[in-house]
């Protein structure tokens, strides 16, 4: 293991050897000098640092072996203590040691360092130690060991055992002395020496600590032999110093800050330092051996250049000059969108200096083929949508417009999609566990579990706050409140969520409202309470419990209603006869089972019934008064004891005996009682083949879209016909029909310019408070009146204008939906005041988190949301399976992306709030949410 | 419980928060002039401060006309008391008007109406008689036996309301007469559509033109988003709402798109409305605390702030609802509705008076359809042609037009149960008015495409 001594590597000649890698890191680094090393420079996070630490490592190694070197004598020493080498790597700044001089590539011997014993024979008498040696990747630190606990410990870290060096002593012993270690924790580097001065010059320095005695080993001048040696050499091939760099040229020779030199000439190594005027950069691209690139770093001044490399420098003869930095201009550039990982180029003037470039507030990690009038930067992950804006110097540029970052949504189950969409179509909106059960069990038979679930009663709900009151304040009465209530109670919490919406639907085709005349709150509920028994029944049942309701009695007049008697001026009235053939049944014009009209030979629209039809149905609905009151008493009819909540009962005496014209020429024989005539006159009106395309179209328009295609129509029509086992008018088979049809399941329709409905305002304000579990403290809310369209939704259930509804099935609005040849019946209610009132609404059900006020209020539970904010294309894609049904619309999702991501984010609760707040008001605005496709 | 109404929404404001009138300035200008307007026509509009308004107010339910102007003279009042039984009005309380050109009959107004009295007897308003929906002059032989087209759903609510507001009772068009003037006069208006037609009573039929469509407005003066602050935790939301409405083109669906470009329209115009308003002088008259006297308070504010749309022709529209009294509480009804509207309708008067406009500003009534002139024992049913009213100072007022109809059930002009044949066409009633507010005769036509089946366009009511 001779080696022939080619140099002098005495601790004296280190100084004065011209070219030694001491003599040049030091001559090269002013502050080295006085043993003050250069502290790093504040580096982001999230750099590598073990990597970037091979910016300002290499004086620190070279300064620790330079002491190793110094206190280190050098000596040949026989086989028997044969000599480990320190090997050097300056490309980074790695060293090892080993016992062949010969260095690997890219590697260069230092020389002997100290000597370790070649058997496991005792040493002096005293037990051998395995030195065992480890290296831990990328960068092959190592480490010596000679604890088998330690070097256990190693490998669970992650080194890699690299063999052993030979055997040191594990106590000292004559002619041993110590191998101590240093060791570097942030950087994972470890030295070694056996000479106490250079050991006590590093501890405590820079971050290096004393790691303790590893053995007893010879000094690398002690071969054992009790002559000192000569020490080795450095081995001439093929570990030959690195050559010095030469500089020919660099250009240009004059530019601004942040602008990029090309420097040509020889040995250029990898790892490369270049100085401007004493100020390194901090970019500096080493291309080849003989060209480097570097940009001129903030804070230089005109003067000469230095290139150090692998240890040795050159000094530039001219100088490179400063110049003022040139003002960045970005005018354009392309694409204007894209994902992160996007090579976007941007066109601009004065662009060569440029030194950072951002998307919005992100900085981008990658900038290339930076020209004078253009650069190339990718878009990084995590930037949002906003203006690019460019660096040079102390000047900034921004983008005239904004480049549109695009989250590409995630993947979501299309059996969840449609799930939620069909929950959105049928029930007062979904939930995360409703989704989940439909997606178990399947569309249809989720149906045909909610057309199980027992009704919703609402008359226990005013009956338990009437016990309430009375206990609270000993007067027990009904509030109309209650009845209001009952229903959001229904549609927010029932479990029967498709019969509450199909109730909803079914009062908003037989209307009773509040606004006048006024009802009773038991009125209003008993009817509520029929609706929703009946509303999987059939038709022809639900028409015969509204025609004797007293609610709807007492609203369009059949109550009281009695024969004609002209010497006192009594006329049958006429406004259910009319109502319940136009609004509840049939409509004024004949159909087809498609729902078109039916026209004479001239295209004139053919009429269903004119005012003899009109009168006679109105002489068939006489006699019927309130339940409870005894028919033989005919004074009663006049004044009768009122009940609210049982079917109305009939005054034979007070019945039209006369024969009734009725529809289609039915005629009516004279002389039959009350109960008679009411069960021949529905039965007429339940059997007119408009009932099935009136009652399915309206249905497909509250549930599904505004305009089914005539086919879709026909479809649900014919189910209402027969149910398929001979039944008419089985609304449990036709609201069935409605949801599973294909029209309303396909994904065809999603995309359909006319498919779709507005979603109601109630139905917004359900899905919204639904969507997020809202719950008060007493379980109970206080939802009252909603029908301001100045501050609420211009519309409140049981208070609609009029019999006509809220809307009207056939409603258009001039412009963009008349020329579609589209009706909208939301839009009738939809206008720039309610449009602006509900906004308003919904921004404070948002602020508030929940509506009402007291143990009744609502509170919306936004956990999962908040939990969300800080990822705001995660927080937006979560709304949008509960709110969208996974659909929102491509722009949309940006937009409410990046608002959300705009609003500053610092981990704090205000933050989130903030940032659900504003997902959730645009979400609320939406035409995806407001929408229903 | 209805009348307490106004409290609900009190206490509603209440439970959902403080709502502050604030505007998102959205760089949406207001609708540039109506470039469709056809100007050729509009013969004798004058340049300069020249400015006319009419003012339609729907009685919606069908009022029953019947106890609107009653015959007062015994004679006369005998053969109204009889048919009518318990909603007959007692002839002491009716309040007496004689029109000058009625031979010297006397009737009388309900007696809720006293502001209205006042405005008749002082030649501010007139009658016009047993007005109703018309495809064609029709006799009560022509009825019963078809060969004359009859209104298309006759005594639907429905339908009649929305015939009444095309005044084409042979259905063939959409669009609204108001509308279809305000089409014609919009170019006068330098803000163009938005202030041409504006509803206070929501969208409406009326005033939905072949191209213009009416700006509804509220009657509170609510206006405007109230969540838009330039904090940083709200500047992205107001700016995402702006992205929002910006994309409507861009959105296959048409039904997104019209919900975009509605909300867009309304915040944007909203400010330019609001703003008008905030700047306009206020009046000293007093309006009744009723919906439909907020109403006409706001149409008489919209006028005061016309000067900042440079609006020179404008058409409003106000409704009040619940007339449709089949039950045993029409008279009551009647008494609290009529009491409202004549004192709504004479507050306007008076204050388009205070502000020097009386003779540039009409208003007039309509209704859905009269009723039936018999009871039906509690109430009264649907009928057909029905008694107004219109007001203003160029209405030549203290006067009746039209034919009073002869109160004979089955009579000639009954054609069932005291279903009054209308003696005028809601054509011709509104082409007189619509001739005062500017449309020339060329137009005229176009705007009412059956008038020339009638035996005059002008039914001279209008100065």
């Amino acid at each position: 293991m001779a080696h022939p001594i080619s140099d002098d590597w005495g601790c004296e000649s280190a100084f004065a050897a011209e070219g030694s890698a001491l003599h040049r890191a030091m001559y090269a680094e002013p502050d080295a000098q006085e043993g003050k090393l250069s502290t790093p420079e504040p580096q982001p996070a999230e750099v590598n640092r073990l990597w970037h630490a091979r910016y300002w490592l290499v004086p620190v190694v070279m300064l620790a072996f330079w002491l190793l070197t110094c206190v280190t004598a050098l000596a040949q020493a026989p086989a028997a203590w044969p000599g480990v080498y320190l090997v050097y790597s300056p490309s980074t700044g790695s060293y090892s040691y080993t016992l062949n001089g010969t260095a690997p590539a890219g590697w260069r011997s230092e020389g002997i360092r100290f000597r370790v014993h070649a058997d496991a024979s005792a040493i002096d008498g005293q037990a051998a130690i395995a030195l065992q040696k480890f290296l831990l990747p990328p960068l092959n630190r190592v480490a010596l060991t000679a604890s088998n606990e330690e070097a256990a410990t190693l490998r669970a870290q992650g080194w890699q055992s690299d063999g052993m060096l030979g055997y040191v002593a594990g106590v000292q012993t004559a002619g041993t002395v110590p191998l101590h270690r240093l060791t570097h924790d942030g950087l994972k580097l470890n030295v070694f020496t056996t000479k106490a001065p250079g050991k006590n010059f590093l501890v405590g320095t820079f971050g290096w600590r004393y790691a303790g005695i590893v053995g007893y080993v010879k000094s690398a001048s002690d071969n054992g032999s009790g002559t000192p040696v000569t020490p080795p050499s450095m081995p001439s091939a093929p570990v030959t110093p690195a050559a010095a760099p030469t500089l020919t040229s660099f250009s240009p020779q004059s530019a601004a800050i942040g602008a990029t030199v090309t420097f040509t000439g020889t040995n250029f190594a990898n790892g490369s330092t270049v100085k401007f005027n004493g100020i390194a950069s901090s970019s500096v691209t080493w291309q080849a051996a003989t060209s480097l690139k570097a940009v001129v770093p903030a804070n230089a001044t005109t003067g000469k250049v230095v290139i150090i490399s692998a240890g040795s420098s050159i000094t530039s003869t001219s100088d490179f000059v400063v110049s003022a930095p040139t003002t960045p201009v970005i005018t354009s550039f392309t694409p204007t969108s894209g994902e992160a990982g996007t090579v976007v180029t941007v066109n601009g003037t004065g662009l060569s200096g440029v030194s950072a470039v951002r998307f919005g507030s992100v900085a981008v990690v990658t900038v290339a083929n930076v020209t004078a009038t253009s650069l190339q930067a990718t878009v990084p992950v995590g930037a949002s949508s906003g203006k690019i804006s460019v660096t040079s110097g102390s000047a900034t540029a921004t983008s005239p417009t904004d480049f549109t970052v695009i989250v590409p949504p995630p993947m979501v189950d299309a059996g969840y999609r449609d799930a939620a969409r069909l929950l959105t179509q049928a029930t007062f909106g979904p939930k995360t566990s409703s989704i989940e059960r439909v997606k178990a069990i399947g569309a249809p038979a989720w149906i045909d579990e909610q057309i199980a679930l027992p009704a919703a009663s609402h008359m226990a709900y005013i009956d338990a706050a009437k016990a309430r009151r009375l206990a609270e304040t000993g007067k027990g009465y009904y509030a109309e409140e209650g009845s209001y209530e009952a229903i959001w109670q229904q549609w927010l919490l029932g479990p029967d969520e498709l019969r509450a919406r199909m109730t909803f639907a079914l009062s908003e085709i037989m209307v009773i409202s509040n606004i006048a005349p006024d009802l009773e709150p038991d009125a209003m509920s008993s009817y509520m309470d029929m609706l929703n028994t009946r509303a999987f029944g059939t038709y022809r049942d639900l028409l015969g419990a509204v025609a004797l309701h007293p609610a709807m009695g007492y609203y369009l007049n059949m109550l009281g209603s009695e024969k004609e008697d002209a010497k006192n001026q009594k006329f049958p009235n006429e406004n259910f006869a009319r109502e319940v053939m136009q609004l509840f049944s049939l409509g004024v014009y004949q159909l087809n089972a498609d729902g078109s009209r039916k026209v004479d030979g001239s295209g004139v629209p053919l009429a269903t019934y004119d005012e003899g039809v009109v009168k006679g149905f109105a002489r068939a609905f006489t006699g019927w008064t309130f339940f409870g009151n005894d028919p033989a008493n005919p004074k009663k009819f006049d004044r009768p004891e009122e009940s609210w909540t049982q079917p109305m009962i009939a005054f034979a005496s007070k019945h039209e005996t006369g024969s009734k014209t009725l529809l289609n020429g039915i005629i009516l024989p004279a002389g039959q009682t009350p109960e008679k005539d009411l069960k021949d006159a529905l039965d007429t009106i339940a059997n007119h083949p408009n009932v099935s395309p009136f009652i399915s179209r309206q249905l497909i328009q509250r549930f599904v879209t505004s305009n089914p295609s005539p086919a879709y129509v026909a479809r649900v029509s014919g189910v209402f016909d027969n149910n398929g086992r001979g039944v008419r008018g089985d609304l449990a088979a036709v609201i069935k029909a409605v949801l599973m049809d294909p029209d309303a399941r396909g994904s065809t329709t999603l995309s359909d310019p006319k498919f779709g409905k507005q979603r109601e305002p109630v139905i917004r304000l359900a899905n919204l408070l639904r969507a997020f579990n809202a719950t008060s403290k007493n379980g109970r809310n206080n939802i009252h009146y909603l029908d301001s369209a100045d501050d609420a939704l211009g519309q409140s259930p049981l208070l609609s204008p009029s019999v006509f509804n809220f809307f009207s099935p056939a409603y258009t609005r001039p412009g963009k939906l008349a020329q579609s040849g589209m009706v909208a019946p939301e839009f009738q209610i939809t206008n720039e005041i309610q449009t602006v009132g509900t906004a308003n609404f919904f921004y404070q059900l948002v602020k508030q988190e929940g509506y009402g006020s007291g143990d009744s209020q609502l509170k919306l539970d936004l956990t999962q949301p908040k939990t969300l904010a800080n990822s705001p294309a995660a927080l937006v894609d979560y709304l949008s399976t509960l709110l969208t049904y996974g659909e929102l619309n491509t722009a949309s999702r940006q937009t409410i992306i990046d608002a959300v991501a705009a609003v500053p984010f610092n981990n704090k609760d205000s933050d989130r709030t903030w940032r659900v707040r504003t997902a959730l008001t645009l979400f609320a605005l939406s035409s995806d949410f407001v929408i229903q496709k | 419980m209805k009348t307490n109404h106004t409290g609900r929404r009190s206490f509603l404001k209440g439970a959902s928060g403080l709502l502050l009138p604030v505007i998102v300035p959205l760089a949406v200008p207001i609708t540039a002039r109506n470039a469709h307007a056809q100007l050729q026509d509009i013969a004798h509009l004058a340049a300069g401060d020249d400015y006319r308004a009419l003012v339609c107010i729907f009685m919606f339910g069908g009022n029953d006309g019947n106890n609107l102007v009653v015959p007062r003279d015994p004679a006369d009042y005998a053969k109204y008391a009889g048919p009518r039984g318990r909603l007959a009005l007692n002839r002491d309380q009716l309040l007496s008007i004689k029109p000058t050109n009625v031979q010297g009959r006397e009737f009388g107004l309900h007696p809720a109406m006293t502001g209205m009295q006042g405005l008749f007897n002082q030649g501010k308003a007139a009658v016009i008689a047993n007005v109703g929906t018309l495809a064609a002059p029709i006799t009560k032989q022509q009825y019963q036996n078809g060969s004359v087209q009859r209104p298309a759903n006759l005594y639907s609510h429905s339908d009649q309301q929305f015939l009444w507001n095309t005044a084409m009772a042979d259905n063939s068009v959409r669009s609204g007469w108001g509308g279809r003037v305000g089409d014609r006069v919009a170019a006068l208006n330098q803000s163009g559509s938005l202030t041409t037609c504006m509803s206070v009573a929501g969208n409406s039929t009326f005033l939905s033109g072949d191209t213009i469509r009416s700006f509804p407005v509220s009657p509170s003066g609510q206006f405007g988003l109230d969540f838009y602050e330039t904090s940083n935790e709200t500047r992205p939301l107001s700016e995402g709402i702006q992205k929002l409405l910006g994309q409507s083109s861009s959105r296959v669906n048409v039904m997104d798109g019209v919900w975009l470009d509605i909300l867009s329209g309304a915040i944007t115009n909203q400010k330019q409305i609001s703003t008008a308003l905030n700047n306009a002088t206020p009046f000293t008259t007093v309006f009744p605390n009723s919906g439909l006297g907020q109403a006409m308070r706001m149409i008489a504010r919209l006028i005061v702030a016309r000067t900042a749309f440079g609006a020179k022709r404008q058409v409003f529209f106000a409704g009040i609802g619940g007339f449709d009294t089949h039950g045993d509480d029409q008279l009551d009804r009647q008494d609290e509705l009529l009491g409202d509207v004549s004192a709504s309708m004479t507050a306007f008067y008076n204050a388009t008076a205070e502000l020097g406009l009386a003779e540039n500003v009409t208003s007039f009534t309509a209704s859905d359809f009269g009723r039936n002139f018999p009871t039906n024992g509690k109430g009264s049913d649907h009928a057909w042609g029905s008694h107004h009213l219109v007001a203003g100072g160029a209405v030549r007022g203290n006067a009746m037009y039209g034919t009073f109809p002869s109160l004979v059930v089955d009579g000639p002009d009954d054609v069932g149960k005291g279903t009054w044949i209308p003696s005028v066409s809601v054509d011709q009633y509104a082409a007189t008015m619509a001739t005062w507010f500017g449309v020339g005769p060329g137009d005229l036509n176009a705007v009412f495409p059956n008038l020339s089946r009638f035996s005059t366009g002008n039914l001279g009511f209008m100065a």
